[in-house]
């Protein structure tokens, strides 16, 4: 697979860190527990596109906000996952 | 107090190594600075940078030279100042508008020249060296290890962090034995 | 002798010398083994996995299933060798497999006339009970009867190497589509790499008698060869078989350097490529398929197009009477080839009743070949005319084609699925199976050589155009355009005795039919059952022949039928080339400390901790046993000053206008607040609420802090921190860098560490630097950071000066401390003080432990969120029994406690359900005198002064234990503090 770093371009999957589902961006805010527990535990398990968040560990360290389709592995969109986070605000 | 000095541990490689038509070396800067502007600062620093070292941070993935100074891209928010540049001076300088950390003693910058360095690269590092040109700096995975990759005439400059470099000379020696013996077939 | 006296793509002026089974054999250059073994009159060349009925060669390339041989002795023997692609060195010796004692006389060819009590789902039926016997019995006996090459069963002294390699257009096969391609390409400006598995560029057109551009066509590929590798932009990479296509356009080759030189003189036996390319051209030609009648699979029947290739490009003619059976024009081809170069050739056989071949030798058509005879080898073979009669032809070889299929195996190594074509009766690759990957010529099942010429250009300036590159115009060569008629013939009907279709697993048509009869009858369940298909051949030469064979049960058309997923590799890979650059050193980089050497030298015992090499313990003078040199340091440490490399502790440098506050997120205590000046001791958590790491954090200025963390989690907490900054807020203003390589840390722990420092920094007393403290400090002229922390519970620093000067240091603080009766100490001893004090490791930090666990809530501050509060106080995280970190010492007879050991109640039975948590740590305290450990037990905190026992059944251990403080050691922390 490779992944094409906004930062470093086309990159080799052995760069990459793979964390979870791109869900993870979306802490909740205060301290109820079911949001948490949802935020923690709760994931879609999709065929086809997904978003996810990996960590270009080897390169730039910048962590990465990946559309994949899970199916063929085809990467979709790559977007640092700060700008993701920020748009979203 | 006893009156002693503290004396530095002596370079990874002394003479550089030749194996058919690669040579491997040590040259090591002076300093290696880092700098990651803090938010809205970009300005700020170069502006700093300039009047300090004549040179302003270049862009992603990108080195600029002047002199015997160099700015590198290092990362994201994140450059390396490489030469003849005092930490106290350039943390002094950038004060509230950057953080400056030392890095002098963390990396090894290691050379590979020769008519082969390019093919010797290809067995220990992913990156597509051909894509690589001059003024341009890779952020890559070198026999997995963290590295920088730096084109330069003779061939590449390959930092690699001071724990690691060890390893990353041994497997550069070997690449080196390998191709030149396969060469000699 | 079967050399033809002229012709061939071999050198005749050299003669080298190879043995096989012992016998002594010349080859020339340019031989395989299989074509060197033919020249020499060798046809019987090994025996069937399962049968071991006597077999030799059927192909003349990477196909080949039967003639599979062992090559070279001692621990470079290296097993299932395929004779046909083997190129012969001087003194290369060779050897048949899979029989005993010998090719000619194989004792388990008995296997072969219980051969009806040895079909398919033999194994399945037969060997279901009883239980104990299928190891002790069965599968011995099958693994020694059944079976390929053996393993030398020594280490492989061979030298492997892996690469990268990037391009805009690689080309898959150097036949005339490939060559075409590659051209074309090249012109243009692109990136191109050739690969071909053949040691010859050229694919068939050095097999076949025929003419491009008016020369003969081997000539013509040489030249284009020898043209591509006069481009600066284009490699032709030949021995070198691309295996797999992966994601991305990345695709894995193997490139034989030396496999064909008999010393490889320190150079990669094989070099293992990856490569990645832009656009990829399939040009990989396309295999020849059997025709299965009885008795097919004897020594002398083979391909016709091996039997060409032999024949023209290695001067061989592969039998001195040859008849022909084929389905295709191809078999014509074969007859008039042979005829030609002055063979005999007793019979063409062609399946076709609508044909007529004007060629001088008998003609059947509409004929077929019912058997075979001939011991070891064909010698006769009965032909069913178009009359029904049954005629005897005599032939020391039968060339047989059934048509050719696509090479199409790298296409379906992403799930694509091939599509079927009548008109040549074969599978084609389905465009887009392989994102931007083209096959052309027979690979896309174009058979003819100016179509293949064409499709080769055509899809490389399709590439160029995409790449936004020079389009150029290729002169197309003169050639050949007759495709070859074929009629779909699969199997001869309604005969006697086995059809083989499998000849590596020894499947036949009955045993398609008997899997049929059984209902397993869907491709998958069919090849499982049989095991079709699933030898290194991968069923190359047989998938087709057994789906036509099912088809024709279920009554149904063969792309209904379907067929099973080729998956990489596409030729047998070596592991030592998988596993190129993985062993010895390459297994995983190795860290070193600055004071390694140093330590080396002093003859310290090292330990991998990671990827870190430290050192364990310094053995003195006279000390046999690690436990001495332990105790000896520990006692150095309580009793007077230690020394101890701790750079690989994780240093994480961070600063910003928003640090103070990032801390106090990430941690579950306060940072904000830490004085300039000061260290406070931090625990971290995941947001699921369980401990990650803890460390110290040291504030060096009011916007910079230095963190650390331990050694394994370095990696880990820097990639979280990161994931705080970048992912959950990137609206602080903090930066992060490691320094953990810029400073080599030192560790100057004990009673007598200030007065060692006063001599070397000056005052380091509780007024100008109190515990938990730190600042900058001069020493040997060195800018140097200061700690007063402790991981023993001693008064300790730990100094911090650029990596550089870490040896120097150490040197400098060993001496000194052995002048105050001190000395430097090893992971061994830390890990006693630190056991002795209740500190923990990331065997306490487990992934499982909450900071209630670890019974330090009151390091969980109200005043602020942070990852993993709101996680940390789910019900069952709350519960009073979990499995709490306290300390156990032995208080029965039993005075040993094993780690590991799981905690049972005095009177409990030490199983499962009883178990009450287990000892994470343990050490022979000699501060204390005895062995102490560390211990999750449930509810634990609440047992302090109880009895519980640490039973480790594998060991066979069972201690009674008292349950205590985890703080051994100067429970109220005063000697830090001193
Ligand atoms: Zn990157």
């Amino acid at each position: 697979m490779r992944i094409h770093c906004p930062h470093c371009g086309e990159r080799d999957h052995r760069e990459f860190e793979y964390l979870g589902s791109a869900k993870l961006l979306e802490r909740p805010e205060g301290g109820d527990a079911a949001a948490f527990h949802d935020y923690v535990f709760q994931r879609k398990n999709p065929t086809g596109e997904n978003a996810e968040l990996w960590q270009h560990v080897m390169g730039c360290s910048a962590w990465l906000h990946v559309v994949r389709n899970v199916t063929t592995h085809e990467i979709i969109a790559v977007k640092l996952a700060r700008d993701v986070k920020e748009a979203a605000r | 107090m006893a009156d002693f000095k503290l004396h530095p541990s002596e370079a990874l490689i002394g003479q550089p190594i030749e194996i058919g038509a690669a040579v491997l070396a040590c040259n090591q800067p002076a300093n290696i600075l880092s700098v990651a502007p803090f938010k809205g600062q970009g300005m700020a620093v170069n502006d700093v940078l300039k009047a300090v070292v004549k040179l302003a941070l270049p862009t992603v993935g990108r080195v600029r030279t002047k002199k015997h100074v160099r700015a590198m891209w290092a990362g994201q928010g994140q450059w390396f100042v490489v030469g003849d540049i005092e930490l106290a001076v350039l943390a002094q300088a950038l004060d509230t508008k950057a953080a400056v950390t030392d890095q002098s003693d963390a990396w090894v910058v290691l050379t590979l020249g020769g008519a082969d360095a390019r093919e010797v690269m290809s067995r220990l590092c992913s990156l597509d060296l051909d894509a690589l040109e001059q003024g341009q700096t890779a952020r890559a995975e070198f026999a997995h290890m963290m590295s920088c990759i730096t084109p330069t005439p003779e061939g590449f400059e390959i930092m690699i962090m001071r724990s690691f470099a060890k390893t990353a000379i041994h497997h550069t020696r070997e690449a080196m034995g390998k191709l030149a013996a396969l060469r000699a077939l | 002798m079967n050399r033809i006296p002229t012709g061939g793509l071999i050198d005749r002026d050299i003669s080298i010398p190879f043995t096989f089974d012992g016998q002594k054999y010349t080859a020339h250059p340019g031989d395989t083994l299989a074509s060197a073994l033919l020249a020499n009159g060798v046809r019987l060349m090994g025996r069937s996995f399962k049968y071991h009925r006597p077999r030799g060669v059927l192909t003349a390339g990477s196909e080949e299933p039967n003639a599979l041989m062992e090559i070279g002795e001692g621990a470079d023997r290296t097993p299932n060798t395929r004779a046909t692609t083997c190129e012969v060195y001087h003194g290369m010796v060779a050897q048949s497999q899979n029989r005993f004692p010998s090719l000619k006389v194989d004792m388990l060819a008995v296997n072969d006339l219980l051969s009806p009590f040895l079909g398919a789902g033999f194994y399945y039926k037969t060997f279901m009970w009883p239980k104990k016997f299928w190891e002790a019995v069965y599968e011995p006996i099958i693994r020694r009867a059944a079976g390929l090459g053996r393993l030398s069963g020594q280490a492989d002294k061979a030298v492997y190497e892996k690469a990268w390699a990037y391009c805009d257009v690689l080309v898959i096969g150097g036949g005339p589509a490939g060559l075409m391609a590659a051209f074309t390409a090249g012109k243009g400006g692109a990136k191109v790499i050739l690969a071909d598995e053949d040691f010859i560029i050229g694919g068939r057109l050095n097999s076949e008698k025929t003419e491009v551009d008016g020369k003969p066509s081997h000539r013509w590929a040489a030249e284009m060869a020898a043209k591509l590798r006069e481009m600066p932009n284009v490699r032709v990479m030949i021995r070198t078989t691309v295996t797999g296509a992966y994601d991305g356009g990345t695709y894995g080759a193997v490139e034989r350097v030396a496999d064909h030189l008999a010393d490889a003189k320190g150079a990669p036996r094989q070099i293992f490529w990856r490569i990645v390319a832009k656009h990829t051209i399939l040009a990989a030609g396309a295999t020849e398929r059997p025709i299965a009648f009885p008795d097919n699979d004897r020594p002398g029947i083979m391909l016709a197009g091996a039997v060409r290739t032999y024949a023209h490009r290695y001067g061989v003619a592969a039998g001195q009477r040859v008849a022909v059976f084929t389905n295709n024009d191809d078999g014509w081809r074969t007859a008039q080839d042979l005829l030609a170069l002055g063979v005999t050739v007793t019979a063409l056989i062609d399946t076709r009743t609508d044909v007529s071949p004007d060629i001088d030798c008998p003609v059947f058509t509409g004929a077929a070949v019912v058997g075979t005879s001939g011991r070891l080898g064909i010698e006769r073979l009965s032909v069913r005319t178009s009359d029904g009669a049954v005629q005897q032809i005599n032939a020391d070889c039968l060339a047989v084609s059934g048509g050719w299929n696509p090479a199409l195996h790298l296409t379906g190594h992403m799930g694509g699925k091939p599509t079927w074509r009548e008109d040549i009766a074969a599978f084609v690759p389905t465009p887009n199976s392989i994102p931007n990957l083209i096959a052309v010529g027979a690979a896309n099942g174009n058979f003819s050589t100016l179509g293949a010429l064409k499709e080769g250009m055509a899809a490389a300036k399709a590439a160029l155009k995409d790449l936004r590159l020079k389009q150029v115009r290729p002169h197309v060569p003169v050639a050949d355009d007759a495709q070859g008629a074929v009629a779909a013939y699969w199997h001869v009907p309604d005969v006697k005795g086995r059809s083989w279709l499998d000849f590596q697993n020894d499947v036949t048509v009955k045993d398609i039919e008997l899997a049929h009869r059984e209902n397993f009858r869907s491709v998958e369940h069919m090849k499982r059952y049989t095991t079709l298909g699933m030898a290194t051949d991968q069923g190359k030469m047989s998938n087709m022949g057994a789906l036509a064979v099912m088809a024709e049960l279920t009554g149904q058309s063969i792309p209904e039928t379907g067929t099973t997923i080729f998956r990489p590799p596409y030729t047998p890979v070596q592991m030592g080339a998988l596993g190129a650059g993985g062993a010895g050193k390459g297994f995983a980089p190795e860290r070193f400390t600055t004071t390694h050497d140093w330590a080396v030298a002093r003859g310290a015992v090292m330990i991998e901790v990671g990827l870190w090499h430290r050192a364990s313990w310094f053995p003195a003078a006279g000390e046999t046993h690690w436990r001495q040199s332990c105790d000896r340091e520990v006692k150095m440490v309580r009793e007077a000053v230690g020394i101890c490399d701790v750079s690989t502790l994780g240093k994480i440098d961070i600063q910003g206008p928003d640090a103070g506050v990032f801390l106090d997120r990430v941690y579950t205590n306060m940072f904000s607040t830490l004085k300039v000046g000061k260290v406070r001791y931090g625990l971290m958590l995941r947001e699921d609420g369980m401990v990650l790491d803890d460390g110290t954090t040291a504030r060096l200025g009011e916007n910079h802090f230095v963190m650390t963390t331990t050694t394994g989690a370095a990696g880990p907490v820097m990639s979280h921190l990161e994931f705080c900054a970048q992912c959950l807020w990137p609206e602080l203003d903090v930066k992060m860098i490691s320094v953990t390589e810029q400073w080599a840390q030192i560790a100057v722990a004990g009673p007598k560490s200030r007065d060692l420092l006063a001599g070397l920094i000056g005052d380091v007393s509780n007024a100008s630097f109190p515990f938990m403290g730190c600042g900058n400090v001069s020493i040997g002229g060195v800018n140097a950071r200061l700690f007063r922390i402790s991981f023993s519970g001693e008064l300790a620093y730990e100094i911090a000066v650029p990596a550089g000067y870490g040896a120097a240091l150490m040197v400098e603080l060993v001496k000194r401390a052995e002048a105050l009766g001190g000395g430097a100490y090893g992971m061994e001893a830390l890990n006693v003080l630190r056991i002795e004090k209740g500190f923990l490791t990331h065997a306490e930090m487990d992934g499982r432990a909450t900071v209630a666990d670890l019974g330090m809530s009151g390091m969980m501050s109200t005043k602020k969120d942070f990852i993993g509060k709101v996680s940390s106080q789910r019900e069952g995280l709350l519960d009073p029994m979990r499995e709490q970190l306290v300390g156990i010492r032995p208080v029965g007879p039993v005075r040993q406690i094993l780690g590991g050991s799981i905690m049972v109640d005095v009177d409990a039975e030490p199983i499962r359900e009883n178990m009450q948590g287990h000892v994470t740590s343990v050490c022979y305290s000699p501060t204390l005198d005895g062995m102490i450990g560390l211990a999750f037990v449930k509810g634990g905190h609440g047992r302090i002064g109880q009895t519980i026992r640490a039973v480790d059944l594998l060991r066979n251990l069972d201690t009674l234990c008292e349950i205590v403080s985890p703080q051994f050691h100067d429970p109220e922390g005063e000697k830090a503090r001193g």
